[in-house]
């Protein structure tokens, strides 16, 4: 079995979906929060872009991860846009402090 | 099973990636974190350049680092106070709960990556890929994934004057 | 532009007029009278009628100068009412009736609103005055010029209110405002046979248009004169309670004209609305407002001539009226209830007239009347202002030679009154009680006759008493001074002759007394009856006798000596033996006092009606507290008890469902609101154990 396999990359991206899970709902600070959900994007793009290379036979993969890739963009700028707003308003920015929507 | 100077890089970079994700999850210093955060995207990009992806791996770089990781550092510049910046991303109560819930989670994509899924995995890399990817890209983006291509664009736009309408929006 | 398309164009300037002149002086008057003064105040109320009245004459012009077969001009305003099958527009009609009508009200209107600045000079309420007058003009045109029923009801009721309100103008005095609620009252008597007759014509017309044809036609008017006048036949054989419809509606009809024109029964408000001031007595209860119940028969004279017993009835009461209130007249000592009860009497003259359905001759004494009867009124104003409010004629007398003017257009008045040629009264009364015999109604004929006579002596009465002799102001009780007329505080001075602004008027009225039965001088007397041709396209052709009837001059000749026999007797009574009535009197006491008391008519009134009132009102008030209350209180009882039981049901029964229910859901809610933790990072726990179990699920199928 070749080192540099489709089982490599699958690891590699279980690995940083786990570890991004667990930053994502683990962290107080949302800016922490917002990095695993970043390390779990690029998880997927790179799941996408390794079975394009090995299983499927064209380049659409790839196109998702792009496209993945731009989104994960568009939404760093929005959430780091809320993330300012909420400070200004709330003095703070940790996730178990904001709970005024609390049944 | 051959071990080239290839493969020695691969796990080099493999490395590189996986390792400094723990820095991002545990370090209680979020400007730590965030420098992690860079060696994690910059491995990211290295394993593209391994899968033929070229332009993907310029991608990864240009975004990711260079716009995303920097944007995520003025974040934490504008939103803390730089003195206290080692406790400034402490973990939450429910760590434990969290690490369980990631590894239930891990144990359910093994099961159904390996007991589901019926198709078994092409392990010979695909001989008929492009050397250079991206003129098939491009061409591709413009033929037939012109509608998502467009759509992504009027989503950068919204996104451009959604995020300065959120954060410019002043304290009453 | 011709004078007729004037009017179609702009005839609505003459009800517009005296409107503006009683919105300007009604919700202005106050302030300008203060500002400017009463000559402000008076000014706007003249011009207002004075403009009505130009338009007036150009509308009697247009009618005048139409062609043979379009003598009626109408003004289209606007369509007032839309309602089912009901239809009914805002137009003005101006026929040779109606525009002779008009030129009655707004001419003789403008000479009252000039003698009016003299009388009410002074007067605090001056402003309040014309603006009543304005809208009593505004009333009675609408009343005149509408084009339909429903319009003629407006101004109806309008003149009927006006006639209130200045009765009663000087209302601080509990008697004016009695009077005033009473001419009121007796007004709604009639005003309710009116609008029933209204009614009951509508329904069966109604019926009638809808049943029998005229398919055609889209919702016509049906209560507009023309349609009536071309439709009517469509009553014909129709029966309603065993009377034939027309007879029903005519005397409905009949019931609101006696009231507004005073006949008998319902004549009794007249004498009494004397409490107004003297031009308003003049105008409205002589001239204009009580002849709308013989306009209102004239125009609808094509209903009456339907129904031979509703004609017969009102011959009847009109004589019967002419002939009883002339004899009232008689002893009557208030200078204005003798004129009063005149008017009684010529218009009793007057459904006479009409009731032998001889309407021009009606119309056409309504319009002498009006002239004479004025000047009447004006002269006597003219007198009670000189003799500072007195109007008892027992403390008058020798007013000749202090109020010249005065006099002379009494005394032509008196004589027109009389009905001696040439004066106007003389052709008009004669005509009527012409065709009263003409017509067979010998009976009738001979209740005016002697009402002529009766006439000419109490009129001859008042003008020696008021006129003639020495003055009696001085045996006048002393007590009676200043209590008549506590708003018109006046020195004491000598009498003398009224200004120029009240013997103007006086002057062109009696000069008009005595003229104005030129224009109706009966063929028999070698006139042509140019009245009775203008009006023939409204009336038709009299039936007359191209011949000349030798029986006409022997009447007229009857009742001009009847007239001169009535003077005698009151010169001779009142001139040369004036011991002698008293002496009469004291000799038929019984008899005197009764006609002195207008043969109690209002006691028995009183008895009859508001004792009746008051025994049913207290018969209802037993019935009311001893069966509906108990009724009442039965129901409550029963409601109580229903509500006890349901009550209880309600407490018990459906509260304890509902609060189960709410209970239950409170109770959930509040186990579930702990998952809302507000927390995000919760949120994503609880995804992820939902896609653990999903997944194992899955694992597990």
């Amino acid at each position: 079995m070749n080192i540099i396999g489709i089982e490599s990359y699958l690891i590699i991206g279980l690995v940083l979906f786990l570890i991004g899970l667990f930053t994502a709902i683990s962290r107080k600070n949302i800016i922490g929060i917002f990095m695993g959900i970043e390390l779990i994007l690029n998880s997927s793009a790179l799941n996408f872009a390794a079975f394009s290379r090995f299983s499927a036979r064209s380049l659409e993969g790839q196109l998702f991860s792009i496209f993945i890739i731009v989104i994960a963009a568009a939404e760093a700028a929005i959430a780091l846009a809320l993330l300012l707003s909420i400070y200004r308003r709330f003095g703070d920015i940790d996730a178990d402090k904001l709970d005024s929507m609390k049944g | 099973m051959e071990f080239g100077i290839k493969e020695l890089i691969f796990i080099f970079v493999a490395a590189m990636t996986i390792v400094p994700c723990f820095f991002v999850a545990f370090s209680r210093n979020i400007l730590h974190s965030a420098f992690a955060l860079f060696f994690t995207f910059l491995g990211a990009s290295g394993l593209y350049f391994f899968l033929d992806a070229d332009f993907l791996a310029l991608v990864q770089l240009i975004i990711y680092i260079g716009g995303v990781l920097v944007l995520l550092l003025f974040a934490i510049l504008l939103t803390r106070n730089i003195d206290n910046i080692r406790k400034t991303n402490a973990m939450a109560k429910n760590r434990a709960i969290a690490a369980g819930a990631g590894v239930a989670v891990m144990f359910c994509i093994l099961i159904y990556a390996f007991v589901i899924s019926s198709r078994p995995f092409s392990h010979a890399e695909n001989a008929a890929y492009p050397a250079v990817t991206i003129k098939a890209l491009g061409s591709l983006l413009l033929t037939k994934y012109l509608l998502p291509f467009e759509a992504v664009s009027l989503l950068l736009l919204a996104v451009l004057i959604g995020s300065l309408v959120i954060a410019g929006r002043l304290e009453k | 532009m011709t004078m007729r398309e004037f009017i179609e164009q702009y005839g609505f300037i003459i009800v517009l007029a005296p409107l503006l002149g009683a919105a300007i002086n009604g919700f202005l008057g106050k302030y300008i009278q203060k500002r400017s003064g009463e000559r402000a105040v008076g000014l706007i109320a003249n011009a207002s009628v004075f403009i009505s009245f130009c338009v007036a004459l150009a509308a009697f012009a247009a009618v005048w100068s139409a062609e043979e077969d379009a003598h009626t001009v109408v003004c289209y305003l606007f369509n007032w009412l839309n309602v089912g099958a009901l239809r009914a527009d805002v137009s003005l009609l101006f026929d040779p009736l109606s525009a002779v009508m008009v030129l009655v009200i707004t001419g003789i209107g403008f000479l009252i609103h000039i003698y009016s600045t003299g009388y009410m000079k002074g007067d605090p309420g001056c402003y309040r005055f014309f603006a009543y007058l304005n809208l009593f003009i505004f009333a009675m045109l609408i009343l005149v010029l509408g084009e339909n029923m429903l319009l003629m009801f407006i101004g109806w009721e309008g003149v009927g209110l006006c006639s209130y309100l200045l009765i009663s103008f000087w209302f601080t005095k509990q008697a004016n405002a009695q009077a005033g609620n009473k001419a009121f009252i007796v007004n709604r008597i009639g005003d309710f046979g009116f609008i029933l007759g209204m009614l009951v014509l509508y329904s069966l017309l109604r019926e009638s248009v809808f049943t029998g044809g005229l398919a055609g036609v889209e919702a016509p008017s049906l209560l507009s004169f023309r349609f009536l006048e071309m439709n009517i036949h469509l009553l014909t054989n129709t029966e309603l309670f065993g009377i034939s419809a027309a007879t029903l509606v005519c005397l409905c009809l009949f019931v609101g004209a006696a009231g507004k024109s005073a006949q008998i029964p319902l004549y009794v408000w007249l004498p009494d609305a004397m409490a107004g001031p003297t031009p308003v007595s003049a105008l409205i209860h002589a001239a204009t407002m009580v002849t709308a119940g013989i306009y209102m028969i004239g125009r609808l004279h094509f209903l009456f001539s339907m129904s031979a017993a509703a004609l017969q009835v009102i011959a009847v009461i009109g004589a019967a009226t002419a002939l009883f209130a002339a004899t009232i007249g008689c002893v009557q000592n208030d200078i204005k209830k003798v004129l009063a009860y005149s008017t009684v009497s010529q218009l009793g003259y007057m459904f006479l007239g009409m009731g032998v359905a001889a309407y021009s001759a009606g119309i056409f004494h309504l319009m002498t009347h009006a002239f004479f009867k004025a000047c009447l009124f004006l002269g006597s104003g003219s007198v009670i202002l000189g003799m500072r409010h007195e109007q008892d004629i027992r403390w008058m007398g020798g007013l000749k030679k202090y109020m010249p003017r005065t006099f002379a257009t009494f005394l032509i008045a008196t004589l027109a009154l009389s009905g001696l040629p040439p004066f106007s009264g003389f052709f008009s009364k004669d005509e009527i009680l012409w065709q009263a015999w003409k017509t067979g109604h010998h009976g009738l004929w001979l209740m005016g006759f002697i009402s002529a006579g009766i006439t000419a002596f109490y009129m001859t009465r008042l003008v020696i008493l008021t006129f003639y002799g020495l003055n009696r102001l001085h045996l006048r009780p002393s007590q009676d001074l200043e209590h008549d007329h506590d708003n018109h505080d006046h020195g004491r001075h000598d009498v003398r002759e009224s200004p120029a602004s009240i013997t103007a008027p006086l002057i062109i009225l009696a000069f008009f007394s005595l003229v104005a039965g030129f224009i109706g001088i009966p063929a028999a007397l070698g006139g042509g009856n140019r009245f009775e041709h203008f009006l023939v396209p409204v009336f038709g052709h009299h039936a007359s006798a191209p011949h000349h009837d030798p029986m006409e001059y022997l009447l007229m000749f009857a009742s001009v000596t009847v007239a001169l026999a009535g003077i005698a007797a009151g010169v001779f009574f009142y001139r040369i033996r004036p011991e002698l009535p008293d002496k009469i009197v004291s000799r038929i006491k019984t008899f005197h006092r009764i006609v002195y008391n207008k043969y109690y008519v209002d006691e028995i009134y009183g008895v009859i009606f508001v004792s009746g009132t008051k025994l049913l009102a207290k018969a209802s008030a037993a019935f009311d507290r001893y069966v509906i209350d108990l009724l009442v209180d039965l129901a409550a009882y029963v409601l109580r008890v229903n509500s006890y039981l349901s009550g209880a049901f309600d407490r018990i029964v459906v509260d304890g469902l509902v609060n189960g229910a709410a209970s239950s859901f409170l109770f959930s809610g509040e186990q579930l609101r702990r998952l809302q933790t507000g927390k995000i990072q919760a949120y994503v726990m609880l995804l992820l154990f939902l896609i653990v179990i999903g997944v194992s699920f899955a694992v597990i199928m």
